[in-house]
């Protein structure tokens, strides 16, 4: 695999493996290091990944086992509560509009529902495609967008309402 | 508030996600690369060991088994000499053991005889036979046997003295009233005469009882 072809198939997928990891991970910074880490061992073995039909979905697969890895690295680092204390410090820090606050929510989602509903309605794949990346049932995923769609629904309209009232009171 | 406007913010909320890019060209990711795959060669070091290195290591390999051998044959010498020392004295511990009791003028012997485990035979006085058969254990049966005590009994090895009846009795001949008799015939008729003669004599006695009268009371 040359330079050109690493580029145009393996490193335009850089700004989705990005957001995707941000997902999961605390930070942008942290995002973007799990990125690079990834970019560097497909360069290292860029000769392998031409055997994979769908690089997409291998490299969002990558990215999901990584920043799960790291989670747990550093779940077990700081504790299971000093890391939901730093999550809902982390958060609180940004949380300085509706739309922070929604994103915040988004990223506070069960691990399934919060993928299915980044890879649907961020990326537009299609459900049997996240079916494939995510190795679930279809309809296993159509459960999981809809229970994520509602929560996210629900705490728009409830921060819109605590908004609206704010306002005119 | 409608349906629409959740809508709104919800797409809106989405699409500001979807904009959300890493700031990171290829070639910055390409000097990452390949100053990482430089990071990985490890530098070989020269290919020999240089001369005074390998004479070091002989001299040190040499001297260790030098110091080794030497601490080895130490030891077996010294083991060889211990055991050497060990049975010399037991050698000499037994000779010393024989001497003082194979005198058989003062030795007494204990021996305890069971006659059910058997004689213990002495590994050093062998040739001295002090097993005794008990005539008894022929006799009685093995209950009466086991019940039978078992008294020690001594035997002297003092020297062979001529034992005198202190009765001063021999029984190849009798004495009757200060007269020697050595055939048992003649034995037997003196003796018969004599229980006449006592025979008579009660006889006499208890037909001529006499009253005593001159008995003062």
């Amino acid at each position: 695999m040359t330079q050109e072809i690493f580029k145009n198939t393996v490193f335009i997928l850089k700004d989705e493996m990005y957001r995707f990891a941000k997902r999961f991970v605390m930070s942008s910074d942290e995002a973007e290091d799990v990125v690079q880490d990834l970019m560097i061992k497909f360069w290292q073995k860029k000769e392998e990944l031409e055997k994979f039909g769908n690089l997409k979905s291998y490299a969002l697969k990558s990215v999901k086992n990584e920043c799960l890895n790291r989670l747990k690295h550093h779940d077990v680092k700081l504790g299971f509560a000093d890391l939901q204390l730093h999550r809902s410090e982390l958060y609180s820090m940004d949380v300085n509009n509706l739309k922070e606050h929604i994103i915040g929510f988004i990223n506070q989602l069960p691990e399934k529902q919060k993928m299915v509903i980044h890879l649907k309605d961020v990326e537009e794949y299609d459900v049997s495609e996240i079916s494939e990346m995510l190795e679930m049932e279809e309809n296993a995923v159509r459960v999981n967008l809809m229970r994520a769609r509602q929560k996210v629904k629900e705490q728009i309209s409830q921060l819109m309402s605590y908004e609206q009232r704010s306002i005119s009171g | 508030m409608s349906n629409d406007q959740y809508q709104d913010k919800y797409k809106e909320v989405f699409n500001d996600l979807k904009e959300e890019k890493m700031n990171w060209d290829f070639e910055d990711f390409l000097q990452k690369a390949e100053g990482n795959d430089e990071a990985e060669i490890i530098p070989i070091g020269k290919g020999k060991p240089s001369f005074p290195k390998w004479f070091w290591m002989a001299a040190s390999v040499v001297l260790l088994f030098s110091v080794v051998l030497i601490f080895n044959d130490n030891q077996n010498a010294d083991v060889e000499n211990q055991a050497q020392l060990v049975e010399n004295e037991i050698q000499k511990q037994k000779s010393d053991f024989i001497k003082e009791n194979h005198e058989h003028q003062t030795q007494v012997a204990v021996l305890n005889s069971d006659s059910i485990s058997g004689e213990k035979k002495d590994s050093i006085f062998q040739e001295v036979s002090l097993a005794e058969v008990d005539v008894l254990d022929k006799i009685l049966s093995k209950k009466s046997r086991i019940k039978k005590e078992t008294k020690p009994r001594y035997v002297s090895n003092s020297a062979v003295k001529n034992i005198k009846d202190s009765t001063g009795y021999r029984d190849s001949y009798v004495i009757v009233n200060g007269k020697r008799i050595d055939n048992m015939e003649e034995a037997i008729n003196v003796t018969k005469y004599s229980f006449q003669v006592v025979a008579n004599n009660m006889n006499q006695a208890l037909t001529q009882p006499k009253v005593m009268d001159n008995v003062e009371y």
